[in-house]
């Protein structure tokens, strides 16, 4: 077997360092060859050193190639050994995660925020003047039956909704303004589609007389619905709050059916109610001691905007802290 | 609500329009279609006429009935016991399918052949009427025998539950629903028309005398009729079951079908009830006594209150042979008002006057009369007897600018002028270009002002119509502390998600044996829930933990094995006051099995737990505990303190109360947010010479805590010391009472390299405090 050969034959780095010692080490035969050149004659010199040479260049330049290829051979060899099976570790959630109805709040808090509402929270006790009477409910007004309370002996009582936070924010700061108020509200009320705890967004908007008109709630809650529940035709019919008026309810086309068909979930009428608004009813200024404003205010429930948007059909799931639910919010 | 399309095609003229128009009609109008339903009653059910009907000769609860349908006659066995010769019955023929699944077939009952069924209101689709089967008559259309049921648009009728608000008791009627039709689509609208025929009766004056006081508020209108049994019609029984309000008593039956037909309050009293001897005729007595209007016998007590509640006695019964009937109007608010300031009981009648029903009594007497004429021997005496009252005419003014400002769209006069028309409303003409004045029609109780009548105009313009627009207004300032704390409690949201826990939400009530139980403080009695909705949820919560301790349960019960849970929610102290508190629960596995820990997870421990509070606050160190509470562990527990506040706990759940609730280990913490305070963070100059580390091990008495080795070396103030922290503890038997305690310090001076000299001298310092404050020595 020649040099060549031997090289070509070679399969490890160890036995490569071998022929390496054999060809080019101190005691190798390149060495020897070249201690030759005393004995040979003078005229035979050239010709054997031009020889010697050439050969051993060649014989390198086949070193280094076989050696470059047994290292790249070695590291696609580890590469090979490193490979791993990522999806064995696709389940090793360690985020735990936000609740939906917090989630959903938190969605509503960032699109009116963005939008130059200034937040602002209240208290969740209360008393008659800030939940009914200012808000245009006076002591037998019938819409109170609406309205199951909670009292406290104090006669304190619960919030109803957070309309009683645009009054606080109203006695407090001269329009113009933009104010949203987000939090818990509670009513006497407890089967499958109510929970005595519950959460609502509520929106006022304040300007001078003859500013703000049904034309300009009518542009931001358009915006807002399609931008929460995306591609939705949505529509107002008008209603009744004692606090506002003209009122109007904001329907979008049912998302279950598409709002074509007709289905359960919107009783066939191809709509889903999903929050109330009006026209700054004059009483309510009047409280607060508000004079030549005009204003619009809407509310709405966190709790059916979330179900709706994701699809969750038990109210009352929301308040069992059952990891099955809230696992699938990761 | 309920309205059927067959009802208001009896009121308003929608024969030839499309339902779903309609329907969107009253949408857009504010009267919001809740529900839609289509009657359907299967095919092959047809019009019957019993020929003959002989007892079964071997059952005694069956008939053999002879059956027209038709085509054929044909024999089918009935079990029903109102089935006789004549009647005109629902038959079920061969083929049909009911709504309970059943077919019809040819079938053997007792021996005798039957060829289909005579059928219930529910058997076919619709609700619930008269027990046994159902006797038709011509009031659905002109009866056809054969003719399939679901062709009578009265029976196939389309019913719409219609959401009516609060202040709207003008259309608590078919009427009044379809006179907002007319209005808002200029459908023609029928009159009410009674066919009774009293022109040659005796006069009403012969047998009743009604006296009004002067100071009555109420309008009455009444009427006599005679009768030997009040007798409803087929649809009328059919529609009163429809809304529900299906009776076994005839009379209540017809005055509920004229009653949601026209809005007027209808009632039917005993005529004996009210007979005086001395006069030979009924006397009524309509009075008022501290503001309320009372009808009453003249030499009776009990009197009924017009609109709020009736005196049983004076009531029509089934068997009473004279009747008054009264149609009667009160003011809503004015009865509304009574009734809330001298909290008056009431009955049904309520609801409707108090929300406003219709003050044409005529109408309301115009059609019950022809109600009951239309099926029973009845004698109306003539003419009725009523009060008059002036009727005081309320006007709105308003202003075109602020209407067309308000609503952001330009009306001309005129338009508004034709809206307000078809309302029913008289817009007067002022000398002003610019104003308006509306008379407002009685009906409509509930419009006192311009936003009131803004409404009526954006109402029948449609929303729709109304384009929107973005709002001009100046820049103001929006953010505010109500912002920037709610940012902060998203952020302990957020941090809380990243180190595994779950965020869950719970009514902001509790139980007071909760509080009991745990050792916690009450809500003051003079400050305590009045009216809770059930025992379980009696008091307002004064701690998250219990809750997300149930829910804790509830997942280990549910086989869960690592459950962390977190809450931020309101809770109240004894005098009430709020609190925004954040909680954390974990209980058993530190993470669920998997193939980073080869299926053997270990358990979550009080160090693992206190490490992740440690990244949702930071800024947050534990000292000695100083809260007390059932559930808190008395020695592996720690207050939380933030900014030299002390600001919640963290603890191991008690095992008594664990082991209570059947819990693994368990880990709790409670902290107060509104109680952190977050200092601006300020730099201090930064040194460019390399820091050095160094470990003492010390040995030192077992409870001293840390907390005060600290505050010892901290007493020295050595500049150079940039940090120091345990590293280490150990401790075995041969240490007896002491332990040993590795510290690591980094110095690292602004000037220079500490040099070695320096720090030898420092850790002499140090040294020396330990010694003399706990005898500590080095290892």
């Amino acid at each position: 077997m020649n040099w060549q050969e031997k090289i070509n034959a070679v399969e490890t780095p160890a036995a490569l360092e071998e022929i390496r010692l054999e060809l080019f080490g101190k005691k190798g035969y390149f060495p020897a060859q070249f201690a030759k050149m005393k004995t040979i004659p003078n005229e035979e010199k050239k010709d054997f050193a031009n020889n010697l040479n050439k050969e051993k260049a060649e014989l390198e330049a086949l070193f280094e190639a076989k050696k470059t290829a047994l290292e790249n051979a070695a590291l696609d060899a580890q590469i090979e050994a490193e490979k791993i099976d990522p999806s064995l570790f696709s389940h090793l959630e360690t985020a735990g995660a936000i609740h939906p109805v917090m989630h959903t709040m938190n969605e509503i808090i960032e699109f009116f925020s963005s939008m130059n509402f200034a937040l602002h929270t209240g208290p969740l006790v209360e008393d008659d003047f800030h939940n009914f009477e200012a808000l245009n409910l006076p002591q037998h007004h019938p819409a109170r039956e609406m309205q199951d309370t909670f009292y406290f002996k104090d006669h304190k009582l619960l919030r109803t909704h957070t309309s009683p936070v645009q009054i606080r924010y109203m006695k407090q700061h001269k329009p113009p303004f933009k104010m949203i108020a987000p939090g818990a509200v509670f009513r006497r009320d407890y089967d499958i589609t109510h929970t005595p705890m519950f959460h609502q967004v509520e929106g006022l908007v304040v300007d001078d007389a003859n500013k703000v008109s049904f034309a300009n709630l009518k542009y931001i809650l358009e915006h807002f619905l399609t931008h929460f529940f995306g591609d939705v035709k949505v529509r107002f019919r008008p209603s009744f709050f004692p606090f506002t008026e003209p009122s109007a309810e904001a329907d979008i086309s049912c998302i279950f059916c598409g709002g074509e068909k007709g289905c359960r979930v919107c009783k066939h009428t191809g709509w889903i109610e999903v929050l109330g608004c009006g026209m700054v009813d004059p009483n309510v200024f009047k409280a607060v001691g508000y004079e030549n404003v005009s204003g619009y205010a809407f509310g709405l429930g966190v709790e059916r905007f979330a179900m709706l948007k994701h699809r969750i059909s038990d109210l009352r799931s929301l308040y069992e802290g059952d990891l099955d639910l809230l696992e699938q919010f990761r | 609500m309920i309205i059927t399309k067959s009802w208001i095609n009896e009121f308003v003229d929608i024969e030839k329009v499309d339902f779903k128009e309609v329907e969107a009609t009253l949408n857009a109008i504010g009267h919001e279609v809740a529900a839609v339903e289509a009657i359907t009653i299967p095919e092959k059910v047809v019009v019957g006429k019993v020929l003959a009907c002989e007892p079964h000769p071997d059952a005694d609860k069956l008939s053999v009935c002879q059956v027209d349908i038709g085509p054929e006659t044909v024999q089918i066995v009935c079990g029903a016991k109102n089935v006789r010769e004549g009647l005109y019955v629902a038959a079920a023929t061969l083929g049909a399918k009911l709504p309970n699944g059943m077919e019809m077939k040819k079938v053997e009952l007792r021996g005798v052949e039957s060829l289909g069924m005579l059928c219930s209101s529910t058997e076919i689709g619709m609700p619930k009427m008269n027990d046994g089967i159902l006797e038709l008559d011509d009031s659905i259309g002109r009866l056809v025998v054969g003719k399939e049921l679901r062709e009578y648009p009265t029976l196939a009728d389309t019913v719409i539950e219609v959401e009516l608000t609060a202040n709207r008791g003008d259309c608590l009627s078919i009427n009044g629903i379809s006179r907002e039709l007319c209005a808002a689509k200029g459908y023609p609208k029928h009159a009410i028309t009674c066919n009774i025929d009293d022109d040659n009766a005796k006069g009403i004056g012969r047998v009743l005398q009604v006296d009004f006081k002067s100071d009555v508020t109420a309008t009455a209108m009444y009427k006599v009729v005679e009768s030997e049994g009040i007798r409803s019609n087929f649809l009328t029984d059919f529609r009163v079951a429809l809304i529900g309000k299906y009776s076994d008593c005839e009379i209540e039956r017809v005055l509920a079908y004229s009653t949601h037909a026209t809005g007027v309050m209808l009632h039917a009293y005993d005529f004996d009830f009210f007979f005086d001897a001395d006069l030979e005729k009924a006397d009524i007595r309509v009075i008022n006594e501290e503001g309320l209007n009372k009808i009453k016998c003249n030499k009776k007590n009990k009197a009924s209150l017009v609109g709020i509640r009736h005196v049983d006695e004076a009531m029509a019964k089934s068997e009473s042979k004279m009747l008054i009937i009264e149609a009667a109007y009160v003011d809503p608010d004015e009865i509304s008002k009574l009734v809330h300031d001298q909290r008056i009981e009431t009955d049904d009648q309520f609801y409707r006057a108090s929300r406003g029903s219709e003050p044409d009594l005529e109408a309301g007497i115009c059609h019950i009369c022809d109600t009951i004429g239309k099926k029973s021997k009845a004698i109306f005496y003539s003419e009725k007897i009523q009060n008059k009252l002036v009727h005081k005419q309320r006007t709105v003014h308003c202003k075109l600018d602020e209407i067309n400002a308000l609503i952001g769209r330009s009306f001309e006069k005129i338009e508004i002028n034709n809206i307000l028309k078809r309302l029913g409303m008289e817009v007067r003409a002022t000398p002003e270009q610019n104003t308006l004045m509306v008379n407002i029609p009685k009906f409509r109780h509930d419009i006192y002002n311009s936003a009131d009548i803004i409404e009526e105009i954006v109402r029948m313009v449609g929303i729709d119509n109304i384009e929107a627009k973005p709002l001009k207004s100046v820049e103001t300032i929006a953010h505010n502390e109500d912002y920037v704390r709610y940012r902060f409690q998203y952020d302990v949201m957020l941090r809380s998600v990243s180190q595994g826990f779950f965020q869950t939400l719970h009514f902001a009530f509790d139980h007071s044996k909760n509080n009991e139980k745990y050792g916690l403080h009450e809500l003051k009695p003079s400050v305590s829930l009045l009216n809770p909705i059930t025992a379980e949820l009696d008091t307002m919560r004064i701690s998250l933990i219990p809750g997300l301790v149930t829910a804790v349960q509830n997942n280990i019960y549910k086989s869960r094995k690592s459950v962390a849970l977190f809450e931020v929610g309101t809770c109240f102290d004894k005098d009430r006051n709020e609190y925004k508190k954040a909680a954390f629960a974990w209980s058993g596995l530190k993470e669920e099995d998997d193939v980073l820990n080869h299926g053997k997870p270990a358990e979550i421990d009080f160090k693992g737990f206190l490490q992740k509070l440690k990244a949702v606050f930071p800024s947050a160190s534990f000292v000695e505990n100083s809260h007390k509470a059932g559930y808190i562990h008395p020695h592996m527990s720690a207050d939380v303190v933030m900014y030299g506040k002390v600001v919640g706990f963290v603890s191991k759940m008690h095992p008594k109360v664990a082991m209570e609730m059947d819990l693994p280990a368990t880990f709790i913490a409670e902290v107060d947010l509104d109680a952190m305070s977050q200092p601006l963070k300020q730099a201090v100059p930064t040194s460019k010479f390399q820091r050095s580390h160094r470990d003492i091990s010390v040995l030192i008495g077992k409870n001293v805590p840390f907390t005060a080795v600290k505050k010892a070396i901290d007493a020295l103030a050595i500049d150079e010391l940039k940090a120091f922290y345990p590293s280490d503890f150990y401790h075995d038997e041969k240490l007896g009472d002491r332990f040993s305690l590795t510290l690591r310090f980094t110095l690292q001076a602004n000037e220079d390299v500490v040099s070695e000299e320096r720090s030898n001298a420092i850790f002499e310092m140090i040294l020396e405090s330990l010694k003399s404050n706990f005898q500590a020595e080095l290892r």
